[in-house]
């Protein structure tokens, strides 16, 4: 009699699973973007411009894997372009002007983002600041702190170590950037998925009345969230700041509209409590490669502006769409 | 026949290979007061909303004063004369009662609101129902049972020959609950015919002509309210034999407190509440809506701030009580308001059941898949929580099966005290008997339990003591096979001269 009841349970547990993975749609939108820039262009699908399109990714896509938890949770983070050039500018004026070692400055960049971001959290959690509203002032405030840092120059940061670490090839094809992309997403699935506190992210959005009842420490959540998205902008700042061999203060410009795109495309809802570290992944390849795609074409670059919005809204709409649909 | 104003015949509506509603034939006459019951998924809401133009049905024919209508949404069905109060306010708090009532359909002059026609438009409205409530009073400084009326008074604005009322009385008391029957009543005379939902059997011999039942989507019967008894209707509402009402021997109750409080105050709410509750206990705590019920459990979770008072928990008091602290102790809370606080809508059965375990029972960090899989069928099977699959999303499934998740989830958190608030409120008759089995079954486990509930029923059937609250003071203390509902009631009306 259990046996049975625990086998139908088994059945009806994995018809739920088939049912539930909405992230089939978009693996098929996937594949009909890579079928259709592969014929019109000979260059896109080769190995050099696939890894290529990884590396690129890679600059907004750990930022949008931290945004996924951000948005998830409830909430939203638009200061992660700024925070980059902060983090960006620090470093340059750390190394080049007070002549701290790399991995000290590092350490201090890195910390300084996660303070950054645990000040919007605290805001948030004790003050009731809507993030939309702090990341907003955010935005400014650490964009011009930037720029006042650096008098809005470059300073160049020479060390060859710094530009490999950043922007250089493992076995002198794979770009290590690519594999902070895959190590960001592993990382940020793990703790989605398998951790308390990932769930406990899924539950303040889902309902953050409930989750304040059912004992679950709301605010230490929402803190923690906002601190590894700005620490997530931080790590996209130094690996820009590598590429570019200097601190820069005018970098990421735009930045949390891909990965807030990215997040989006990917099926998390902002309304929050809904999303997935699986469907963002597949937003920011297909963000990237359509980018790629509309290069190697030769789109006017105003016209890629365009397209970049329209995505964004088609994805919203089929958000919406199907967040109707299962709700009735 | 002339006097026919609603003729459906063979509604028909499945989402999803679901049939919701099969083949219902529905008539209503002029004046006519029709009680709809069934389950929750019976399909109730299926043909109210067919009726009313939110959903457009598969097969079959709606028929208005003997003219057929496809409505093209509820608005064309509003402006073709049928009317519905959901039970979920439509209200809008910080608009005036007159603007709520004419809300939508603000009538205008120049492009600009008329503000007279508005008043005008409400208080014929509002004097349609027979009731005084101030024109210009923000809405959400009225009582309850008030909002209630300017709800009903705002289906009232377009004249509707049709009026659907669902569950109505689901937050009124006694006293209102009776005015409202009586409006309805007046309002079916004056030619308005009158859909009645609920879940209240008591209620329908005051109100309806006729009744009809739903069950699984089909309709099981349709006759005069006079020409059956309630245990009838009971039966063909569950489809199981009738039942004769059960009464529980209050077992000896144990000595043990395990949770006392002591001058529970809080802003003109409660007044110094006390009481205390043995292992293993039910305590019933009965009362009018707004006697602080629910503000004093508030209080005791530490949810309220600013409530004064001592908690003692198992001999030791409790000091800067909040709600995860209550729960590390061991003491869990069940909120009334079961979509606004209780529920993840959008999350899974499942972790709907595991949010409270995590971090108590189960590890703070990582999760151990094995061992909340088990928990959550666990709590599945014992409970009898039904849902398709246990990731599905709580917020489709019923009310009924929504409480007990919440339940299960301080049940899988291993609490030892749960203080229920109205965990019975907009469940269907067979989820409540569950319940009432479940909340039994748990105190002859040793767990002790706060039941809080609108329906004295309930209390004289599942608890062992009764409290009575009455203005934020515990007064009476009855025990079980005392708590009659007429003496509950009697004594939670009872006037404050009487007392003191």
């Amino acid at each position: 009699m259990s046996n049975e009841a625990f086998g139908t349970n088994r059945v009806s547990q994995i018809w739920g699973v088939i049912k539930g993975w909405e992230s089939l749609g978009l693996l098929i939108a996937l594949f009909l973007l890579y079928v259709s820039l592969s014929t019109a262009s000979p260059l896109f699908f080769t190995l050099s411009n696939q890894l290529a399109i990884l590396q690129n990714a890679a600059f907004f896509g750990i930022v949008a894997f931290a945004m996924t938890l951000v948005i998830v949770s409830g909430e939203i983070d638009i200061s992660v372009g700024s925070q980059a050039a902060l983090s960006s500018s620090m470093l340059g004026i750390l190394i080049t002007n007070q002549g701290v070692s790399m991995p000290i400055a590092v350490v201090i960049v890195m910390a300084t983002a996660a303070l950054i971001g645990s000040f919007t959290g605290v805001m948030r959690a004790y003050f009731g600041v809507p993030t939309f509203i702090s990341t907003l002032a955010m935005y400014f405030v650490l964009r011009g702190l930037a720029q006042l840092l650096t008098n809005n120059f470059p300073f160049p940061i020479d060390r060859d170590l710094f530009f490999y670490w950043g922007s250089g090839k493992l076995f002198g094809l794979v770009p290590v950037a690519a594999v902070y992309l895959l190590i960001a997403a592993v990382v940020v699935g793990l703790v989605a998925r398998r951790t308390v506190f990932g769930r406990s992210v899924y539950a303040v959005g889902g309902n953050i009345k409930a989750a304040t009842l059912s004992g679950i420490p709301v605010r230490r959540v929402k803190i923690v969230v906002m601190a590894i998205s700005a620490l997530a902008a931080s790590i996209a700042g130094l690996l820009q700041s590598a590429l570019l061999s200097s601190g820069n203060s005018t970098i990421a410009i735009g930045l949390e509209f891909d990965a807030i795109a990215a997040t989006i495309i990917g099926g998390t809802a902002l309304t929050g409590g809904k999303g997935s570290v699986f469907g963002t992944a597949i937003g920011i390849v297909m963000i990237a490669a359509l980018l790629n795609g509309m290069v190697l074409l030769g789109v006017n670059a105003y016209a890629q502006q365009v397209v970049r919005g329209v995505i964004v809204l088609v994805a919203v709409f089929v958000n919406v769409w199907r967040g109707r649909r299962t709700l009735s | 026949m002339s006097d026919m104003v609603l003729s459906c015949r063979g509604l028909t509506k499945t989402f999803d290979a679901v049939t919701a509603l099969s083949e219902v034939d529905f008539d209503l006459h002029r004046g006519e007061v029709r009680a709809l019951l069934g389950k929750n998924g019976a399909g109730k809401s299926t043909l109210v909303n067919l009726i009313s133009g939110a959903f457009k049905p598969d097969s079959g024919s709606i028929e208005l004063d003997g003219e057929r209508v496809v409505w093209a949404g509820p608005s064309a069905a509003q402006a073709g004369g049928i009317a519905v109060v959901h039970q979920e306010f439509s209200l809008v708090p910080g608009l005036s009662v007159a603007e709520n009532v004419t809300l939508g359909r603000w009538p205008k002059k120049l492009g600009l609101i008329d503000n007279a026609r508005v008043n005008e438009v409400a208080r014929q409205a509002l004097e349609k129902l027979g009731v005084k409530v101030p024109l210009s009073a923000e809405v959400q400084s009225l009582p309850l049972a008030e909002q209630q009326l300017v709800e009903i008074a705002k289906a009232l604005v377009g004249d509707p020959r049709v009026l659907i009322l669902d569950e109505p009385t689901s937050a009124l008391n006694s006293r209102e609950v009776e005015t409202l029957l009586a409006l309805i009543r007046r309002l079916a005379s004056t030619g308005i015919s009158v859909i009645y939902v609920s879940h209240r059997m008591k209620e329908i011999p005051l109100v309806a002509d006729t009744l009809t039942v739903l069950r699984d989507g089909e309709e099981i019967s349709t006759q005069d309210v006079a020409s059956v008894s309630s245990e009838q209707v009971a039966s063909l509402v569950s489809g199981t034999p009738e039942k004769s009402g059960r009464l529980i021997a209050p077992r000896k109750r144990s000595d043990r407190v395990v949770l006392e409080a002591q001058g529970i105050s809080y802003a003109g709410r409660l007044d110094e509440a006390s009481f205390s509750l043995a292992a293993g206990e039910v305590l019933g705590l009965a009362g009018l809506l707004g006697s602080g019920r629910t503000e004093l459990l508030q209080s005791v979770f530490g949810q309220l701030r600013g409530s004064t008072g001592t908690v003692i928990l198992n001999g030791s008091e409790v000091k800067r009580r909040s709600p995860r602290k209550m729960l590390n102790l061991g003491v869990g809370y069940t909120p009334e308001d079961r979509k606004g606080w209780g529920i993840f809508p959008v999350l899974g059965l499942d972790e709907n059941i595991l949010v409270s375990a995590r971090g108590r029972v189960l590890p703070k960090f990582w999760r151990i898949v094995r061992r909340e899989r088990r928990i959550v069928s666990e709590m599945i099977a014992s409970l009898g929580i039904r849902a398709s699959s246990p990731q599905q999303p709580i917020g489709t499934l019923s009310g009924g099966n929504q409480q007990k998740a919440v339940i299960g989830r301080a049940l899988a958190a291993n609490l030892q005290i749960l203080l229920l608030d109205e965990p019975t409120r907009g469940v269907d008759l067979e989820a409540k008997a569950q319940l009432y089995d479940v909340i039994r079954g748990l105190a002859d486990e040793g767990i002790s339990i706060i039941f809080v509930s609108s329906e004295l029923e309930e209390i004289a059937e599942v608890c062992d003591r009764a409290l009575i609250l009455r203005d934020g003071h515990v007064y009476e203390d009855v025990k079980g096979s005392e708590a009659t509902p007429e003496k509950v009631l009697a004594l939670a009306m009872k006037q404050e001269d009487v007392h003191e």
